[in-house]
């Protein structure tokens, strides 16, 4: 194997595609600001919890499936807001776009920082500052794509 | 044109995932026998592909194994393909 890479430094390789159905470098906002809203969403049903009956078993037993489902969701979409957030920044966005978003790294440091402590605790202001903070960045992808 | 009996290839992109992955090297035999799920480098209208054979006949149908990604099939005659996939490295 060591010979054939080797080969391959002297003689490089043809390339043979094994294309997508989609081509590579189409990006979208949709998911991370959908999924911030999924955030948002859960931890509002969290905070206002549906009404249980302590003396019907079956009602507690619901309400506990209930709030385990918001809190899987919630830690999901958190995770797949940060996966989102983190292929437009390393995989859209080039250096150039640094002079005109001269704080884009800061923007997304502080996401991805706000998507693990939503998935950490259940905080509303947090939630919230997730979806604006999405939001924003979604409307400066959008600036750069139409500039390319 | 004389083809030679094995050629280098390095894979770009991932419609043939989890078996071959974008930057993989493979080799291939090309004067080997197809058959049904053989892996093949082809050219297809003018660009070379890596796919795996769906059925053979007058026309071959290649397919993709990362369906989640490529669904689409393509129909090349036997003078399009360049080889089968022997070894990866």
């Amino acid at each position: 194997m060591n010979v054939l890479r080797a080969l391959d430094k002297v003689f490089p390789p043809k390339i043979a595609f094994a294309h997508c159905d989609v081509p590579c470098g189409i990006y979208k906002k949709d998911a991370m600001v959908t999924a911030a809203e999924a955030v948002v969403k859960m931890v509002d049903k969290i905070l206002n919890p549906p009404a249980r009956d302590e003396k019907n078993p079956q009602s507690v037993v619901d309400f506990h499936n209930n709030m385990t489902r918001f809190v899987i969701v919630k830690e999901e979409e958190a995770e797949k807001c940060k996966h989102e957030v983190l292929i437009l920044w390393t995989d859209f966005f080039k250096t150039e776009y640094l002079e005109s978003v001269p704080d884009l790294h800061d923007k997304v440091w502080k996401i991805t920082k706000l998507c693990s402590e939503n998935k950490r605790s259940v905080n509303k202001a947090k939630a919230d500052e997730l979806l604006r903070l999405v939001t924003e960045f979604g409307e400066i992808f959008e600036k750069a794509q139409k500039s390319t | 044109m004389i083809k030679l009996p094995i050629s280098r290839f390095v894979i770009s992109e991932k419609s043939m995932e989890p078996a071959f992955c974008d930057k993989d090297r493979v080799l291939t035999l090309n004067y080997a026998k197809l058959q049904k799920g053989s892996v093949v480098t082809a050219n297809v209208n003018g660009t070379v592909m890596l796919k795996r054979v769906k059925s053979l006949g007058k026309k071959i149908v290649l397919h993709s194994d990362n369906k989640s990604v490529a669904k689409r099939e393509y129909e090349v005659a036997p003078d399009d393909i360049i080889g089968r996939v022997f070894l990866k490295y």
